[in-house]
């Protein structure tokens, strides 16, 4: 049984037990998130998951952050931020492994095709040697399905991906293409001014994967980009254009289901939280998102983001129970930056 | 043995060979040689795939014992999937003893100096590689994980039914495991003629093997009872068999990365130990470098799959 076929009640006894886990052992493996803790613990206390102290996505970018021996560390992830230093996340080979393995397992909320009947085309420049983060998953995805990396020195020839996605389709596999949401809406673009338009039908599904800022700092509309695909592909349901969560600061990958929705797996607990008290707020209600991720074994991944969401829990349309989330926005001010400065602090 | 092109550099200089063996009725049976830049001076290991799996399920197995001094060979049995003649529609045990056969054969028939040669069987091969080690003196070891020691238990815990109770007629068309079909009466056919089923046959296999076995044992192995192979490993000829409980496993345990970071260092050292060659020079192979080379295995996999679908 997938853990997505579990029933709600026990996904949440397995995410309080691992995220009770977590903390000690990143309480007790990470001298900085020691020291952190300490002060907090002297300050305010803590007794529930919900008050475990947690650390700013942006103290990654200053702290380094490790829970195992450096020489475990098998590579440094990079944030692929726009602007600023991006965050350094060191990663041994049993969180390496998790992700990948789940990965695999999550993928599957997208979709599940024998591997000779699917190809990726990744709108990136692909390569596990890549240090940035989300190009890195995506490249490990080659291991389920043949893949092309179609981004050359950061420029891509759109003919070439035209030719490429039309002949894949024509010999009767599902191109599955895969990239951040500028790079879909230039494709996308790119169809469009071509006057022709490609009959993908069933065959193409859209998953995007990263920012959907652009550079110039504007948002790209998701349901603007749907429409453009579903007009400029052909495509047969909406369901065809999906979306992918995570972070470099994060070890694991959340999927949309047919449902459009992210299902979170258990060894990851989310919460949104009153950004002033950093209280839990309620099933759908906004609040600034924080997960504890087990499955990050060499860093401590209690993180408090900068994105503005909610999390659902029960019955989703997809028809599996669990816990959903959804990324509204990022927040516009720093109200958090308090906790990054002591860690900082504390990380020398 | 025929091999098939220039072998391929994977990380840590280990170099991968194809070869194709030419066999009876215009079949082919396909092989990967894996070799480390010494040319395995621990010996040789051949992999067979459990049910379900190609060479390329094999990858990270193959890179540690590689990396440990072993030239490892892998295959893709007959009626199975993978590159091998025959569809997984028309499996049977028997093919399946068949295409090891064949491939251990092959390598025996080599001039292999003072190498010695073992086995490491997986799940439903586990099953088939007792027999064949039962009658093939010539191997140093065998190593099996998650061994299947009772065949008509687990076929019953996988399939949810017990069709060797049913008479043969009623027998659906195909029946499913693991996802794929395969054609029920001539799978089940030769299970019951063949005395694949029982545990005793299973038992009466291994009391006749003198070879060294070493048997892991998922402790959370809902396909093979735990007293089962208790069992049928009780009467080990060999003084350094051994039957060996992986406390937390499952059958596959590939789902759990810890797990099995645990069975290929199990394996190895196991395999190390069978030959006397003792600890491991080198540590494992890095996460990168597993990575990078199953990429590369993966993407030969797929270009030969291509090619032989055309």
């Amino acid at each position: 049984m997938l853990w997505y076929d579990l029933p709600l009640k026990e996904q949440n006894a397995i995410a309080s037990d691992l995220a009770r886990r977590s903390f000690a052992l990143h309480l007790e493996a990470c001298l900085p998130y020691r020291r952190y803790v300490d002060e907090v613990r002297a300050t305010v206390g803590f007794d529930s998951i919900m008050e475990m102290p947690l650390i700013t996505t942006s103290a990654f970018k200053s702290v380094e952050l490790l829970s195992v021996g450096r020489e475990s560390i098998e590579k440094w992830c990079l944030s692929s931020g726009t602007s600023g230093n991006p965050s350094k996340v060191a990663r041994d080979r049993t969180t390496l492994s998790y992700l990948l393995s789940s990965t695999k397992v999550g993928a599957g909320l997208i979709g599940s095709w024998p591997e000779d009947d699917a190809v990726i085309v990744n709108l990136g420049s692909g390569g596990i040697e890549s240090t940035i983060w989300f190009q890195y998953v995506v490249s490990l995805i080659e291991l389920l399905y043949p893949s092309y990396a179609v981004e050359d020195n950061g420029s891509i020839e759109w003919c070439l991906v035209e030719s490429l996605v039309s002949d894949h389709i024509g010999s009767g596999k599902h191109v599955v293409m895969i990239g951040p949401p500028y790079r879909v809406v230039d494709w996308l673009t790119y169809i469009a001014g071509t006057n022709r338009r490609m009959q993908c039908g069933s065959r193409c599904t859209i998953v995007t994967a990263g920012g959907w800022k652009k550079f110039s700092g504007s948002q790209i509309d998701r349901g603007s980009l749907t429409s453009l695909a579903m007009t400029q592909l052909c495509l047969h349901s909406e369901a065809q254009v999906r979306d992918v969560f995570t972070q470099a600061e994060l070890n694991t990958v959340m999927f949309e289901c047919v449902g459009l929705e992210k299902h979170v797996p258990p060894w990851v607990f989310v919460a949104a939280r009153d950004p002033l008290t950093l209280t839990p707020c309620r099933d759908g209600e906004l609040g600034v998102m924080s997960y504890i991720d087990a499955s990050a074994e060499s860093y401590p991944c209690l993180l408090l983001t900068e994105d503005l969401g909610y999390v659902r829990r029960g019955r989703c349309s997809c028809g599996r129970d669990g816990v959903r989330l959804h990324i509204e926005r990022r927040l516009n001010s720093r109200p958090l930056a308090g906790c990054a400065v002591r860690m900082e602090r504390h990380g020398v | 043995m025929v091999s098939n092109g220039e072998p391929i550099l994977l990380a840590s200089d280990l170099a991968l060979e194809e070869a194709v063996i030419a066999c009876s009725g215009g079949r082919r049976l396909h092989s990967w040689r894996l070799s480390p830049p010494c040319g395995g001076k621990s010996g040789i290991v051949v992999l067979a795939p459990g049910f379900g799996q190609t060479m390329t399920h094999l990858s990270t197995l193959a890179l540690y014992l590689a990396s440990a001094g072993f030239v490892v060979y892998r295959y893709d049995p007959f009626n199975h999937i993978g590159l091998s003649s025959g569809s997984v529609r028309s499996f049977t045990m028997s093919s399946s003893l068949e295409s090891m056969q064949i491939v251990v054969r092959s390598i025996l028939a080599q001039d292999l100096g003072s190498s010695q040669i073992g086995l490491v069987a997986s799940s439903l091969a586990a099953r088939v590689a007792y027999r064949m080690v039962a009658v093939e003196p010539s191997l140093s070891f065998l190593i099996t994980i998650a061994g299947v020691v009772n065949l008509r238990d687990t076929l019953v815990q996988v399939l949810g039914t017990d069709w060797f109770e049913v008479n043969s007629k009623e027998l659906p068309e195909t029946i499913e495991v693991e996802g794929y079909p395969i054609t029920a009466p001539p799978f089940c056919g030769d299970c019951v003629s063949e005395d694949w089923l029982s545990l005793e046959s299973t038992k009466r296999e291994i009391r006749t093997m003198k070879t060294r076995l070493t048997a892991f044992t998922a402790s959370e192995d809902l396909w093979v009872r735990y007293e089962d192979s208790v069992e049928a490993h009780r009467s080990l000829l060999h003084p350094s068999s051994k039957n060996i409980l992986l406390a937390g496993a499952t059958h596959n345990s590939s789902n759990n990365p810890r797990t099995t970071r645990v069975l290929l260092n199990a394996v190895t050292d196991g395999a190390l130990d069978a030959v006397a060659v003792g600890k491991r020079n080198g540590g494992e192979p890095t996460f990168s470098t597993i990575v990078a080379s199953a990429l590369t295995e993966r993407r030969l996999f797929r270009r030969r799959f291509a090619e032989a679908s055309q």
